[in-house]
């Protein structure tokens, strides 16, 4: 498979095994500039591992991956923030007792300089960063509709609410390529359209995304193209509409008829 | 909306009240606060005591030390059980530098030793405690929680064994007998050893003392605040939350600890040199498990990561035994004719019984941050009443009495 030209992120063929579970077999993946890329699949079926590879959380057993020509895998997580890729997690992983505010402010850490001098002596270059920061934290906040809970604890917000917190800090990095795992688990009808409207918002300002979700009716309206995974392995990849009539997909999903009649 | 960005933490977390009253009260609270500093050690020695003019001295050592313990505890939550380790680097170098001692083992420096300057020695002291902070926290950056204060419980031990047997092969600490003759405090030809007589007024080397650590003791607040308030202190707030997602926003947490361990080493170096000076004599049974554990009980006991309530704390713990030690004893004496129970052995009693009420019934501490009160009174409103009184972390107790339960059925 050769390489898409426009492709923002490369992952080639990488594998992940954990003791005797193969959780990634040869996966390879291309996401393109300003897509939204769908990774689907049952239960199990590596998506999140695949996530925790290219994020640095999980070290591969082999395959490399690049991120605007950057090679990502081996690198550390930080490492592979500051190159632009954010993230969210399947279970909310916010700073509990910190502010909303604060959240989204320390999302500004990898953009941001002022090391313990600058802060001891508060100096002025210092200060226009932090003031830089507040106003930056305080514009996506505004963006995600969390402004008026700015200074609320963020284990005080409803589940929608932590979900789009989430995106906002992964947002204050300042990614290309923002990653996020089952963003609209838990949402009701309501949180899942104006989260849908966000994710469309944040495409069209440029913003390329990698979406696990298991909302079907969602992926197939958001996503420009979908990778789907079954027992680690890729078992397809194309528009929605090609996915949708894949034979193995289908079969990943319902089972086969042969299967059914077997068991 | 309007957010200030004022040194002061809480109007920065607390939804804003009026800004303008609120920084009218604090002004006027300083203000009061620092009259009171001032005026202190001319009330306590117009009454004569000495003993509690040290005792003011010693609690303003024990402030630095133990808010330097509150950046690592406190702010980037690493259980550090042996702190004091820092505190005797700090005053080791001091005591090397400013005293006769080196020129046993050296005698290349002549008969008097090394009498180096105050300005050279106090952040040399900062710079190498930081410096043990980094390479004793190197080691432990993959652990958490009860591994993490096992193993610097372990360094806390080693530093102090070292100081007790680093007298051979050459005699570099003097061993158990400790250093003596360690130089007071000199501004140039100025000495804080001495008291000094200002026309008709004397002000005892201890008062000196007192306004010094005072000063340095402000300078570690302000420098906790501001860290605190800076991209650094958050990034250290990020990773006691939550380790993995401040990694996976881009904070480099090995770099950041490593920060948090050098900085309250730093801190409790300060405090450590200025308490080699004060003493003029150190020995290694000064920096044992028990003085870690006791700087930790005042972090904890006036409010992890709460510069104000870890102020407290200290005043309260440094104070407190030392009321005891001289009323305890005569009181008894009044009371009941003898001395029944040792009023050493009562401190530790009281110490304990202390710590177990605090556990109880703040277990935020006595005077926890604005959040974090905010945060114990929602969850105690969402207990049921019998609840209410105890806790904190509900998790273990649920359990507890869900087994419990499952006993009964």
């Amino acid at each position: 498979m050769s390489a898409h030209p426009d492709a923002l992120l490369l992952a080639r063929n990488i594998s992940k095994s954990f003791g005797g579970v193969q959780a990634l077999h040869n996966v390879s993946l291309d996401i393109l500039r300003g897509e939204i890329h769908g990774l689907i699949g049952p239960n199990g079926a590596g998506k999140t591992s695949l996530f925790n590879t290219l994020t640095g959380l999980y070290e591969a057993d082999q395959g490399h991956a690049t991120l605007n020509g950057e090679r990502i895998l081996g690198r550390k997580p930080n490492e592979i923030c500051q190159l632009g890729l954010a993230r969210t997690f399947q279970n909310l992983r916010l700073f509990q007792n910190l502010s909303v505010l604060e959240n989204v402010m320390i999302g500004r850490h990898v953009r941001t300089h002022t090391g313990v001098v600058g802060a001891l002596l508060r100096t002025a270059r210092a200060k226009r960063e932090e003031q830089e920061i507040a106003e930056r934290a305080q514009r996506l906040l505004a963006k995600t509709g969390l402004l008026k809970h700015a200074n609320t604890l963020a284990k005080h917000l409803s589940y929608g609410d932590q979900r789009r917190l989430e995106i906002a800090r992964a947002l204050a990095t300042d990614p290309v390529l923002l990653a996020l795992d089952e963003p609209a688990a838990g949402m009701n009808a309501t949180e899942t359209e104006s989260l849908k409207a966000l994710l469309l918002q944040l495409r069209d300002e440029g913003l390329t995304l990698l979406l696990i979700e298991h909302d079907m009716h969602l992926v197939m309206q958001l996503c420009n193209r979908l990778t789907v995974l079954e027992y680690g392995r890729k078992i397809a990849e194309g528009s929605p509409h090609e996915v949708q009539n894949n034979p193995r997909v289908i079969a990943a999903y319902l089972g086969t008829a042969h299967e059914e009649v077997t068991s | 909306m309007m957010l200030s960005f004022t040194p002061d933490t809480s109007s920065a977390r607390s939804p804003a009240h009026s800004s303008a009253h609120s920084r009218r009260n604090a002004i006027l609270g300083s203000a009061l606060l620092a009259l009171a500093v001032l005026v202190l050690p001319i009330l306590i020695s117009a009454s004569g005591s000495m003993t509690w003019l040290r005792i003011a001295d010693i609690a303003l050592l024990y402030i630095m030390l133990a808010l330097g313990l509150n950046i690592v505890v406190g702010f980037a939550g690493l259980l550090d059980l042996g702190y004091i380790a820092f505190f005797a680097v700090g005053a080791y170098v001091w005591a090397l530098l400013s005293s006769p001692h080196l020129a046993q083992a050296f005698p290349a420096l002549g008969p008097e030793g090394l009498h180096w300057p105050m300005w050279v020695i106090l952040p040399l002291g900062a710079c190498i405690a930081g410096l043990f902070g980094v390479l004793l926290g190197a080691p432990t950056l993959r652990l958490r929680g009860d591994y993490l204060a096992i193993v610097t419980l372990g360094f806390g031990e080693i530093v102090r064994i070292f100081m007790n047997n680093l007298n051979q092969p050459i005699n570099l600490t003097n061993g158990p007998q400790g250093i003596t003759r360690i130089n007071p405090v000199m501004f140039g030809q100025f000495s804080f050893g001495k008291s000094v007589t200002f026309g008709s007024i004397t002000v005892p080397s201890l008062m000196l003392y007192y306004y010094l650590f005072a000063a340095l003791a402000v300078l570690i607040v302000v420098a906790s605040i501001r860290l605190q308030d800076s991209r650094i202190g958050r990034a250290w707030e990020a990773i006691r939350e939550d380790e993995i997602a401040a990694r996976a926003i881009g904070i480099n947490t090995r770099n950041i600890k490593l920060l948090a361990f050098a900085m309250g080493a730093s801190f409790g170096g300060v405090a450590g040199g200025l308490f080699a000076s004060l003493q003029g004599f150190i020995s290694p049974e000064s920096f044992g498990l028990m003085d870690s554990i006791c700087v930790l009980c005042m972090v904890v006991l006036g409010g992890m990561g709460h510069i104000p309530g870890v102020i407290l704390g200290t005043l309260l713990l440094t104070g407190l035994p030392e009321a005891l030690r001289h009323w305890a004893g005569p009181a008894q004496q009044a009371l009941l004719g003898k001395v029944v129970i040792d009023p050493e052995a009562l401190r530790m009693l009281l110490f304990g019984v202390a710590l177990v009420l605090v556990m109880q019934f703040r277990p935020a501490g006595l005077w926890p941050s604005s959040t974090r009160q905010r945060e114990l009174e929602e969850l105690a409103d969402t207990l049921p009443d019998d609840e209410n009184d105890n806790d904190d972390d509900d998790d273990d107790d649920d359990e507890a009495s869900q087994r419990s339960k499952e006993v009964r059925s």
